[in-house]
């Protein structure tokens, strides 16, 4: 079963595509609807169009081709004028939960993909618990 | 033996100079005699025998109790998770308070294991619940499955608590008369009544008691050290006064004390006043605190509670991860939660059987699963509107 192609569609999948965590990992964030409501609004509608309507594009010319779509991922959208930049802003979002030096929402800070990657905690948050310090990771 | 059992019936068992603690032993006898005793000596004696009446049967019905209050830890965590961060505080901290002290309970449970020589088993396949499913040592007169925050999983919290209805005084003409034909109970309280009683026949039975002396048994205890944080007390049974105790916590904490609302622990440990379990989750249902002076009766006339019972993770309810293999993200995900949930129940089981020190590892692994099944909830599945949930199956 195919699911219909909407901008939600193409920016999970472009959004696993630059940041190299899964669906899974990315819905269980909590941060997707708030990130895509805060690409909505940080982008000029046009760019957005022009954006996604690139990576359908991107998808559907190289089908599973993983290496051919991370060629045009790096050719056709990671170029700092490309698209005023918007590849780069999302994998800034979904790492630091910023866009731009703006935080985007409270949860945005604990739910950064920067502590997952660095297989550390956010300081003041998501804590692992009294005393694990004193213990070798699990 | 009718002189023991008399003594049992009618004689405060307890610790002298409390009167509570008195007056909640002496309700013991008064449980429908009928699920607390068997029809075997019916005719023979003046008094039926206690359903349990053999070391072994004590030991094996203590790790149902272990299992018992495992078993309803998962629904209750499943519901507390399920609530949108930021949203419902009170409900929050109401179902985690209770969850905090059903895992006090089952830690208690295991104490009263080891101290007359049992081996709580925790860290196998068999001892994980299926859900949706009866509670063990139950009458299955209910279910219990895992769910998200609702109305519905919180009536069905309720029936888990339920207290013990007020019951009838033993009348031993009409003792013998009645036949114990359901071996399951219909509340937790009777469960444990029926356990009190047969640690009372059992230890009064054997020359020297069933409460072993031995140093290398009481090391086996988890105590105060290795168990800090939550509400209630440890106790560390190394003797007959000791289960008592840690039967009342149990079961005051529970279903409340001398019919009133407030659990056992503002008064045997000068606790803030906190209310029993039942009483807390009718808090939630009625959306209405309790005020000092409420009785079970007059139900919660307090402030009212905000609950805002859409601010919930929509998870479908007693997902399996069989449900997930067409996504295997998700599927990893779940197996991950069911990994970490497997290895804290062999930390716990580790922790009952000569290692204490091993509960405070698994503070590490319980932060891991709570943000695990909070990512759950958030993925949604692909063959419904609804979210993903943690599955709590053994995965070794």
């Amino acid at each position: 079963m195919k699911q219909d192609v909407t901008p939600q569609t193409l920016f999970l999948e472009i959004s696993v595509l630059l940041t190299g965590f899964n669906k899974a990992e990315l819905y269980g964030t909590g941060m997707f609807d708030t990130y895509y409501h805060a690409l909505q609004a940080n982008t000029g509608q046009a760019n957005f169009m022009y954006f996604f309507e690139e990576v359908e594009k991107i998808l559907l010319e190289n089908g599973n081709a993983a290496e051919k779509i991370n060629q045009a991922i790096t050719s056709r959208l990671m170029q700092p004028s490309s698209y005023n930049g918007l590849a780069g802003s999302i994998i800034t979002m979904w790492y630091t939960g910023n866009w731009g030096n703006d935080v985007i929402d409270g949860q945005a800070y604990v739910q950064g993909l920067v502590w997952d990657a660095a297989q550390a905690h956010p300081p003041g948050a998501k804590q692992p618990g009294f005393g694990s310090w004193s213990m070798p990771p699990l | 033996m009718s002189e023991l059992l008399n003594k049992i019936y009618t004689e405060s068992t307890t610790q002298p100079g409390n009167p509570k603690r008195q007056k909640l032993i002496k309700a013991l006898p008064a449980v429908p005699v009928a699920r607390l005793f068997t029809a075997e000596a019916a005719g023979r004696e003046q008094f039926p025998q206690p359903l349990i009446r053999t070391l072994e049967d004590l030991k094996r019905n203590l790790q149902t109790a272990v299992a018992l209050e495992h078993s309803t830890i998962p629904p209750y965590l499943c519901a507390l998770y399920s609530i949108k961060e930021g949203t419902n505080t009170v409900a929050s901290t109401i179902i985690r308070s209770v969850v905090v002290e059903e895992m006090l309970h089952m830690i208690l449970a295991a104490n009263i294991l080891n101290a007359i020589g049992g081996k709580p088993v925790i860290n196998q396949k068999e001892f994980v619940p299926t859900y949706p499913g009866y509670l063990p040592g139950s009458d299955k007169s209910f279910i219990v499955g895992l769910e998200k925050f609702s109305k519905e999983s919180i009536d069905v919290f309720l029936k888990i608590e339920k207290p013990s209805p007020p019951l009838p005084k033993i009348d031993p003409e009409q003792a013998v008369d009645l036949l114990f034909e359901d071996p399951g109970f219909q509340t937790i309280g009777q469960f444990y009544q029926a356990i009190m009683l047969g640690i009372e026949y059992v230890n009064a039975n054997t020359p020297g008691g069933i409460f072993i002396n031995d140093p290398e048994i009481h090391k086996r205890q988890v105590t105060q050290e290795h168990y800090y944080g939550s509400g209630g007390m440890i106790v560390p049974v190394y003797s007959i006064e000791n289960a008592r105790e840690a039967i009342e916590e149990i079961v005051g904490q529970g279903e409340g004390i001398d019919d009133t609302i407030e659990d056992s622990d503002a008064k045997l440990f000068d606790q803030t006043t906190e209310y029993a379990h039942y009483f807390r989750f009718n808090e939630l249902l009625m959306e209405r605190m309790y005020a000092e002076d409420d009785t079970p009766k007059s139900g919660p006339t307090g402030e009212p509670i905000v609950v805002d019972w859409i601010a919930v993770h929509n998870m479908k309810a007693n997902p399996k991860v069989a449900d997930y293999k067409d996504q295997p993200d998700l599927l990893a995900k779940a197996k991950e939660f069911n990994q970490a949930y497997t290895q804290l129940l062999d930390q716990i089981h580790k922790a009952c059987n000569g290692e204490p020190e091993q509960l405070m590892k698994g503070i590490a692994l319980m932060y891991k699963l709570k943000y695990l099944a909070t990512e759950l909830m958030n993925i949604p599945l692909a063959d419904s509107g609804m979210m993903a949930g943690p599955t709590f199956e053994f995965e070794p």
